[in-house]
């Protein structure tokens, strides 16, 4: 069963004073009950409105959405649903178990389940001694685990999370990997929207990478991350020219790559295994070691990066200023992603 | 079935939720120093009442007064009826409410709702499974029980001190506090609008004091429509009217709901027209916000 289906959902800021920004256009999405579900995207891709969407804090200005069956948006659709918002501003006077009373209260729960799912949670996140400590002493990293506790008070079946460690130490990054991850054998399905690829990739089973406002890639992190018929050799010695040479022989185009000093680093590519064999024999043939070979699997970066210049015809993505830099000169393959403080979709 | 058992369920749950931001708003406005402020001044100002008025009775009247105890205030010979004597102090501290008292109220109420728009806030409040026109209603009324609850200590205080230092109690002095308490709602009912609007405190302010003083200017060109013959032409003297009149049925009525609160002190007799004609006002400024609120994006 899906709880979270979107069907053709699009999303149209401004109006008829003022320039029109089309958020999303025609997204659909179904996310399966248990699934561990990322959505990737540059800067002003549009998920977080895709989020808001589902939560009701944004309208949809064409196609459906449902959530736990329920029409998205609906205050009952979002009973069993925990939300951890990106930016979060709690009033500095409650203390951390005022701030759970308090949605608790607003969830509905009597003062005993109050009281029980307030003590859990904050055990939880590991926040049981600051319980009556004032929100507005908690250091970034605290009001993190705050709003992961109050996400997790209705002990969902949805928990959404908006960069759930943007601005965590890596302790604590791991702290709350775990949580999510315990939470996610409990049967719990999970949305999480957030820039940090290598912690989608530890976390996530299945990604949708949305890029201007359309899912551009979506499908299990296996197969969008399936290895590329491509393989990195390295040659001991740094006689390039006869390297080259002897690649070319092998029908190779002999694209090199930056290496250390005394080696030479190429990237191969080939149809099957008995090509490559046949281009590591004709290299053996010229006189030239070979020091290692490896292929190459494409990271979660790889495919983020080339889905956004696949969208953006192969230029640079204007929808990414600030977020992807690509490093190489060579290669395609090295790509660093800088992350940002906030996403305003 | 299922739906409506739904329905009925998350009828339960909205009361449940708006009294939990009623509590929420009151807790808030503890933290202020503003209204700590103001709940120093009344108790300061109950001592000083019960202080300051120190009365011999004699025969059912006022025989001498005294301040602080020392002072004699020698009345002579006429003897005052102790209720026209407490009358009068109530209608001061009346008066004084009306325009001071709404002031401090409206200063206090200000950022309500603006806090509640917070970026960080609302994006919480609002994905939690309740209606906005709870989340809205539900402040509003947290307002409203901020300043009812001020003004039942200083009008509950002033009245037991009253009554206690003279042996006579009117309650329509108490009255008196909930007719000041609705003014401020229809003034409160601008502010939440404007703060919807704008997500500013000093905007919303100043539109909840500017309704209060509009009210007062249609008021006075409802009652002496001789301005109009300012006009030559009888078409403008006609829109003048026409505006004037417009503008006082459509806002709330400032002057005659103060003259009510009065009259109410004084056991007059009330006219229930101002209130009739003014709650319009407030309910229409409310579904205003709560429409406005319900369709925008955060």
């Amino acid at each position: 069963m899906n709880v979270i289906e979107t069907h053709g959902l699009a999303k149209t800021f401004g109006g008829a004073l003022g320039s029109k920004v089309e958020a999303l256009r025609g997204v659909d999405l179904q996310v399966g009950a248990g699934e561990a579900f990322g959505l990737l995207g540059p800067n002003g891709a549009g998920k977080t409105t895709l989020v808001k969407i589902l939560l009701g804090l944004v309208e949809a200005t064409g196609g459906e959405a449902t959530l736990l069956g329920h029409p998205a948006g609906t205050p009952i659709s979002r009973r069993e649903v925990g939300y951890m918002p990106e930016r979060r501003n709690y009033p500095g006077f409650l203390t951390a178990g005022q701030v759970l009373d308090l949605f608790g209260k607003l969830l509905g729960m009597d003062a005993t389940s109050r009281r029980q799912r307030t003590a859990i949670v904050l055990e939880e996140v590991e926040m049981s001694a600051w319980r009556d400590q004032k929100v507005g002493g908690f250091s970034k990293g605290m009001q993190q685990r705050l709003a992961l506790a109050q996400a997790l008070l209705p002990d969902p079946r949805v928990l959404f999370l908006d960069e759930p460690t943007e601005g965590i130490d890596p302790l604590g990054r791991v702290s709350i990997r775990g949580i999510l991850r315990r939470n996610l054998e409990q049967g719990k399905t999970l949305f999480v929207n957030s820039h940090m690829l290598g912690e989608v990739e530890l976390l996530c089973d299945r990604v949708a990478i949305l890029v201007k406002g359309k899912v551009r890639r979506e499908g299990p992190l296996s197969s969008l991350r399936a290895p590329n018929p491509e393989y990195r050799l390295t040659l001991a010695g740094d006689d390039e020219d006869a390297a080259r040479a002897a690649l070319i022989a092998t029908g190779q185009e002999a694209k090199p790559i930056a290496a250390p000093p005394g080696l030479t680093v190429w990237r191969l590519e080939v149809d099957d295994r008995s090509q490559l064999n046949g281009v590591l024999d004709g290299i053996r043939g010229a006189g030239l070691e070979i020091e290692e070979i490896q292929r190459i699997r494409a990271s979660l970066e790889e495919v983020f990066v080339q889905t956004i210049n696949d969208a953006s015809d192969g230029t640079p993505s204007a929808a990414s200023p600030g977020g992807i830099q690509t490093s190489s000169k060579n290669s395609p393959v090295e790509v660093s992603v800088a992350t940002r403080e906030a996403d305003n979709d | 079935m299922t739906e409506s058992v739904g329905t009925a369920d998350m009828r339960k749950l909205a009361v449940t939720q708006a009294m939990a931001l009623i509590g929420f708003t009151v807790r808030e406005a503890r933290n202020k120093w503003t209204l700590m402020a103001l709940f120093a001044l009344t108790t300061l100002f109950l001592l000083g009442l019960a202080t300051v008025v120190s009365v011999d009775i004699v025969e059912g009247g006022i025989a001498s007064a005294r301040l602080f105890g020392t002072i004699p205030l020698e009345i002579g010979n006429t003897t005052i009826p102790v209720s026209d004597a407490v009358t009068v102090i109530q209608v001061a501290i009346v008066s004084v409410l009306t325009t001071f008292g709404l002031i401090l109220a409206l200063f206090v109420t200000g950022n309500i709702v603006p806090l509640t728009l917070q970026t960080g806030w609302v994006d919480l409040l609002a994905s939690q499974p309740m209606a906005r026109t709870v989340l809205i209603t539900g402040r509003a009324l947290g307002a409203v029980s901020v300043v009812g609850v001020t003004f039942a200590y200083l009008f509950g205080g002033s009245w037991i001190v009253l009554t206690w230092k003279t042996g006579f109690g009117n309650a329509g002095f108490l009255l008196a506090g909930l007719v000041i308490l609705f003014t401020f709602m229809c003034c409160y009912s601008v502010m939440v609008l404007v703060g919807v609007l704008t997500r500013n405190s000093p905007i919303s302010i100043i539109a909840g004091m500017s309704s209060w003083l509009l009210g007062l200017l249609a008021y006075v060109l409802h009652t002496y429509d001789e301005w109009t013959t300012a006009f030559n032409a009888g078409w403008q003297r006609s829109l003048a009217s026409f505006i004037a009149e417009t503008m006082y049925w459509v806002l709330p009525k400032s002057i005659e709901l103060t003259e009510n609160a009065t009259k109410a002190t004084r056991a007059e007799a009330f006219n229930w027209m101002p209130f009739l004609t003014s709650l319009p006002f407030v309910v229409v400024c409310l579904a205003l916000a709560c429409w406005w609120f319900s369709r925008q994006d955060y």
